[in-house]
């Protein structure tokens, strides 16, 4: 048996596949681990590609939130956040396209600070995450004080700090709209008084051809014009009584001419919120808001023009123009509209406006009275300089 | 080992031939591996150069007022990888940005990105 070993020790046959087989055997290692590395390097560069489009996504997230709190939308903190942990009751989830979507929530950073809040957003490409997050304060904005306050970037008022929130128009409740009888008009009806809420569709006050009319309303109450609100008669107007508030709202446009009236009476607090452009008439048609008390306090408080700013003011801005030789006590809140005041015009109160274009003999003449005229809408989510982190 | 270089017998033709078509089978195969490879680690390559860009594209876009991210923005063209941007809009005051990066016609990645009017990073 020893002999035999020996024997096939010094035998030579299948030497040389002896020899090959180490040989293949290091190149199969050494083929495998290229291949290896290789594969592994791809994957990473996936991977990575996936993680940079989950971070952006991420902050996607903390942009709409961003955009949500400017537009004054409602939120409610998560219940259980946790420091990466997705919450039980998220903001808003926003799917982009299949498998990518973000998810957003807010956070208060202390109870003892309510007003610094922390939102935190985590996109999700795939099977990859990211999760960021970027602390707010609400703070009440420095620069608005009046009188006019430009919007559009390059204005002298014009600040990145500076921002407004735009106001959406309700949604039509109640009854159905009803039409005026527009046959006779207000003119020959000569009066109409509503009170509490109501619908209409277009209104005009004080219709040609007729005699002046007049509206009244008395406040509280609501009224929605499911399109334009015209006073198209001289003479004609709109009063406004009793005590309280009373909303205006008007889908279309709001128009006036010549010696016509917006009358709102002391003791009431009136905001027109239009959607539309206001148009007070040509070269000396002009329509005269809210004057009846220029003796006195200063009454443009109690009147809030409020142009909703659903519009890019760059390339489609609202316009509101007030005629020659009228007047008008209020606050005008038109962020994306161009803001006309005419010849000999004088306007108490504050405008905050894209451009403010004024004519001559015409000015804005404030009062430090009307300070707050528009706090509740400046008070301004503003993320706190070098708090983005990615958690 | 001395001793076995001084054999004089030599190896028989079959055992040669099986020992080469062995070899050759096993070459063909791992250096069809290695090429693979090779074209992995291109791709590797552009994918990593493709994720630089699309940052880059990305923070540049950001960077941009609200009214200036729209329709055409340039494309951005490296090592014939192009970034082209494809911006929609999702609302008055909000849209979606979409870069993709490819190259000669094979995609390299893509980034989504929201923009908002209002503030935001």
């Amino acid at each position: 048996m020893l002999e035999h070993l020996k024997k096939l020790s010094k035998c030579n046959d299948g030497y040389l596949m002896a020899v090959i087989f180490p040989i293949l055997i290091v190149l199969f290692l050494t083929g495998s681990l290229v291949t290896t590395l290789y594969l592994d390097s791809s994957r990473t560069s996936v991977t990575r590609s996936r993680q940079i489009n989950a971070l952006y996504l991420a902050e996607s997230g903390i942009n709409e939130a961003m955009s949500r709190l400017v537009e004054g939308q409602k939120y409610s903190p998560a219940t259980d956040p946790g420091e990466k942990a997705y919450p039980g009751n998220p903001w808003f989830t926003t799917t982009v396209e299949s498998n990518s979507a973000y998810t957003t929530w807010l956070e208060n950073k202390s109870p003892s600070s309510p007003e610094i809040w922390t939102v935190k957003s985590r996109g999700d490409k795939g099977e990859n995450s990211r999760l960021v997050s970027l602390d707010l304060e609400l703070k009440q904005s420095p620069l608005f004080r009046g009188p006019v306050v430009e919007t559009k970037p390059g204005q002298p008022y014009y600040s990145p700090d500076y921002t407004y929130s735009p106001v959406f128009m309700p949604s039509f409740t109640g009854a159905a709209p009803l039409n005026l009888p527009y046959e006779s008009g207000l003119g020959k009806v000569t009066a109409l008084t509503l009170t509490g809420d109501n619908t209409y569709t277009d209104m005009d006050i004080g219709k040609s051809g007729g005699d002046a009319g007049t509206l009244t309303l008395t406040a509280p109450g609501n009224l929605y014009v499911d399109g334009n609100l015209s006073i198209s008669q001289g003479g004609a107007r709109i009063i406004i009584n009793g005590s309280g508030n009373m909303n205006i709202f008007i889908k279309g446009d709001f128009s006036g001419v010549t010696n016509t009236v917006f009358q709102v009476n002391s003791g009431v607090n009136v905001k027109v919120t239009l959607q539309g452009d206001l148009t007070n008439g040509a070269s000396n048609k002009e329509m005269d808001f809210n004057c009846q008390n220029q003796i006195g306090a200063p009454p443009a408080s109690s009147l809030v023009l409020y142009v909703t700013a659903e519009n890019d003011p760059a390339v489609n801005p609202k316009r509101i123009y007030l005629g020659n030789n009228g007047g008008c006590f209020s606050g005008i809140f038109a962020p994306t509209a161009n803001v006309q005041v005419g010849n000999n015009t004088d306007m108490v109160g504050a405008i905050v406006a894209y451009t403010y274009i004024p004519k001559p003999n015409g000015e804005v003449l404030w009062d430090d009275s009307l300070g707050n005229i528009f706090d509740s809408f400046y008070k301004i989510w503003s993320p706190i300089p070098g708090s983005f982190k990615l958690l | 080992m001395i001793k076995v270089f001084q054999k004089k017998n030599g190896f028989t033709l079959v055992e040669v031939m099986v020992a080469a078509v062995i070899l050759a089978v096993a070459l063909i195969s791992i250096m069809g591996l290695i090429t693979d490879s090779y074209g992995w680690l291109r791709q590797n390559q552009d994918i990593n150069t493709a994720n630089t860009l699309l940052e880059r594209k990305a923070e540049e876009i950001k960077a941009l007022s609200f009214s200036d991210i729209r329709d055409p923005i340039p494309a951005l063209i490296y090592q014939n990888i192009t970034v082209t941007c494809d911006v929609d809009d999702i609302s008055a005051t909000s849209r979606k940005v979409t870069l993709s990066a490819a190259k000669a016609s094979r995609s390299l990645g893509r980034v989504n990105l929201t923009v908002y009017m209002y503030g935001g990073l």
